[in-house]
């Protein structure tokens, strides 16, 4: 027995290091998926739109499948993909048959499955969309109710962003929960939500001297800081970026007064330890770029500064965008900001522009 | 003062008069018989939906020459009640409001584009060979329900309006088509259709829109007034045809080729020559392609350039659903993501 074993030396080490090898490879997936947040409620059949991306060097075949809630229908359940070398698809599924769920959170599995390795992505798939309704901007949010909420946490604490259209203003609630709240100019680091919009099929770059694609906002809140619904209520919204500006710009500490956006109107409140950033921007700014109208779809991105607590709260990580997918040019700097060791991810998540959320 | 009235109306009036280059092939004088059917559009850029309204109906009546009008099918997207219901009064400035009907879209089309802005578009139904019936159903009770916590309720009431609503129209032996205008978007659709079927039948041809449900936005037309929770029920009889398709999807390149397939398949049921087409679309559709004119163009790849195109953008359609897992014994019925097309033609 003993003598076999040694004999057979040779083999079983070659088959050792054989499933070592294999090891090493499937530790690193041939493939990176993420489904794409839903554009319109599941109920109006939306399509769940699944990125792959090829992430050797060496092409891909496979099969890419798509795991629905239950009672869900998927058309088609299951399709083929070839991709070269390093590229990226989009494939969409179209939810034939699909629930409203009022927390706005979908469990969604895809998979691929080629060369005898399957990859699993699972998410919580949320709708990114805009209903359309003209809230008034006070500092009051009763009026924000029919909108779709997408809900992130980081570090325990909750940010839910909530928006709406019509043809005049986009409008945007950023409910921010965190231990305390700091006012722009009242300390050297400051409290903020800073958005970008981005008209579909654009990118951002990867050198200075390419042009930003974005609309770029910073919400700040101004003075007060009164505790309350209604009270406190100033504050500011400032344009970091439009398109054509070069991207090396925002990487530039600029002074934030002369980038004052005052066609923005801005309100600031809060309300049992969450600060609301409630803001209408005028859709004649962006229309030549992003026509409001109903299922229009375009990049909309959030990062929540909160310095003295959670940090950077970025909704590219809570929306599952891949680490390849952080870029430092997708965002201006400005003073008083405090950014992670990482550079934020991309700038460029779908959101869209919908009827109703009935 | 007078010299600022002229210059807005000179705008208004130059808008009109590019509006009336999207008019097909006019019938100046209609024989007797004859079905006559025109579609004007136009697009105000100035915030002024009454004068947009005015210059649509006074180019309609241009366009429908010595044939006096029986109906008119209203398509608009103004923002808002205020500027709705001034857009109607615009119209009925020229037009007797007794005959002005429709609803509330996301925008219109016909053979010269697609709009999506303010804009209104008409069409204009006249001719000693067509009868019109128009009625009215107000406070259906559906338009606060949602489908996902009150579909049974939506059922009833809207299987009620829609028995209702044709049980109120004239019919006669000739009756050929029922456009059904409502606010009832998919999938409530599905449950009016089944109401006016309790009447009308299976196999009656039933095409028609929904209403756009933007917050605030949902309203349909019935004697130059606006009405919310409301259907409007257009039955058009006479010596003509009419020959229905469905198609649906929901990518761009399916939604072109699509249209293309709807409006060959209309073309080839037709039994006669078509005088006019009525394509009422998904507004959801229209949000996936690339561009809308690739859409529009595909239809004409089928109809041809000079045939007058009535079409809008809805929150639900009504034609011949486009499902082959569930196959239904109803020609018409009501759905979402689709293109009814439908032909009218003479022998």
């Amino acid at each position: 027995m003993r003598s076999n074993l040694v004999d057979r030396w040779p083999t079983y080490t070659a088959l050792l290091l054989t499933l070592i090898a294999c090891q090493t490879v499937l530790a690193a997936d041939p493939v990176a998926l993420r489904i794409e947040s839903f554009g319109v409620a599941p109920a109006h059949a939306p399509s769940a739109v699944v990125q792959i991306k090829n992430l050797r060097d060496v092409p891909y075949r496979g099969v890419l499948r798509v795991t629905v809630p239950a009672v869900w229908q998927l058309s088609p359940t299951e399709q083929e993909v070839d991709l070269a070398p390093g590229q990226t698809k989009r494939v969409p599924f179209v939810v034939k048959r699909g629930t409203i769920a009022q927390e706005n959170v979908y469990p969604l599995e895809a998979s691929a499955t080629g060369g005898g390795v399957t990859v699993t992505r699972r998410q919580n798939v949320v709708t990114a969309s805009a209903p359309y309704f003209k809230p008034e901007i006070d500092g009051k949010i009763d009026d924000w109710k029919d909108a779709i909420p997408v809900t992130f946490i980081t570090g325990g604490k909750k940010t839910v962003v909530h928006t709406f259209w019509n043809r005049r203003q986009f409008s945007i609630l950023v409910a921010v929960e965190e231990e305390r709240w700091i006012a722009h100019g009242t300390e050297p680091n400051c409290d903020a939500v800073q958005i970008a919009i981005s008209p579909q099929d654009t990118r951002t770059g990867t050198s200075a001297e390419e042009e930003a694609t974005r609309f770029e906002f910073l919400l700040v809140a101004t003075g007060g800081g009164t505790q309350g619904r209604g009270e406190g209520t100033q504050g500011k919204c400032f344009k970091l970026a439009e398109p054509g500006m070069a991207l090396g710009v925002g990487s530039k500490l600029r002074e934030l007064e002369s980038l004052a956006f005052d066609d923005a109107v801005v309100a600031v409140s809060r309300v049992g330890g969450v600060t609301y950033y409630e803001c209408g921007i005028p859709f004649k700014l962006m229309r030549d770029r992003i026509r409001p109208s109903e299922g229009r779809e375009f990049h909309l991105s959030v990062l929540i500064h909160d310095p003295d607590g959670t940090g950077l709260r970025d909704w590219g990580a809570a929306a599952g965008m891949w680490p390849s997918q952080r870029n430092r040019l997708a965002w201006s700097l400005w003073p008083g900001a405090v950014w992670g060791e990482k550079p934020p991810f991309d700038n460029k998540l779908q959101w869209g522009l919908c009827s109703s959320k009935y | 003062m007078l010299s600022h009235r002229f210059a807005k109306w000179l705008l208004v009036s130059i808008t009109a008069t590019l509006a009336w280059a999207f008019i097909g092939p006019t019938a100046l004088c209609a024989e007797p018989g004859d079905v006559v059917i025109r579609i004007v559009m136009v697009e105000d850029e100035d915030e002024e939906p009454a004068a947009a309204g005015k210059a649509a109906a006074e180019a309609l009546l241009k366009a429908m020459g010595d044939t006096a009008l029986k109906a008119v099918l209203v398509s608009e997207c103004f923002e808002d009640l205020e500027y709705k219901e001034s857009l109607i009064e615009g119209v009925c400035s020229v037009l007797p409001a007794e005959m002005v009907m429709g609803g509330a879209t996301y925008g219109s089309f016909t053979q010269a584009g697609c709009s999506d802005f303010d804009s209104v578009c008409l069409l204009g139904i006249g001719g000693r060979g067509v009868g019109v019936s128009a009625r009215l159903v107000t406070d259906m009770g559906t338009a606060k329900l949602t489908f996902d916590t009150d579909q049974d309720q939506i059922r009833e009431k809207l299987h009620a309006a829609g028995e209702k609503l044709a049980g109120k129209l004239r019919r006669t032996d000739n009756d050929k088509l029922l456009i059904l205008v409502a606010d009832a978007h998919s999938p409530k659709n599905q449950f009016l259709v089944e109401g006016v079927q309790k009447v009308l039948g299976k196999q009656f041809p039933i095409t028609g829109g929904c209403a756009n449900k933007n917050a605030g936005q949902t309203f349909v037309y019935f004697k130059g007034k606006a009405h919310a929770d409301s259907a409007v029920a257009l039955m058009l009889s006479g010596d003509f045809q009419v020959a229905l398709s469905g198609r649906m999807a929901n990518q761009n390149d399916t939604v072109i080729a699509s249209a293309e397939e709807g409006a060959a398949e209309a073309l080839k049921k037709l039994k006669g020559k078509p005088i006019a087409a009525l394509a009422f679309n998904c507004a959801g559709r229209r949000s996936k392609l690339n561009d809308y004119q690739d859409e529009l163009d595909a239809m004409r790849k089928a109809i041809g350039d000079d045939l007058p195109l009535f079409g809008c953008y809805c929150a639900g359609e009504i034609g011949p659903v486009d499902n082959d897992q569930e196959k239904s014994d109803a020609l018409s019925g009501g759905s979402g993501w689709h293109l009814m097309f439908t032909l009218i033609g003479k022998k």
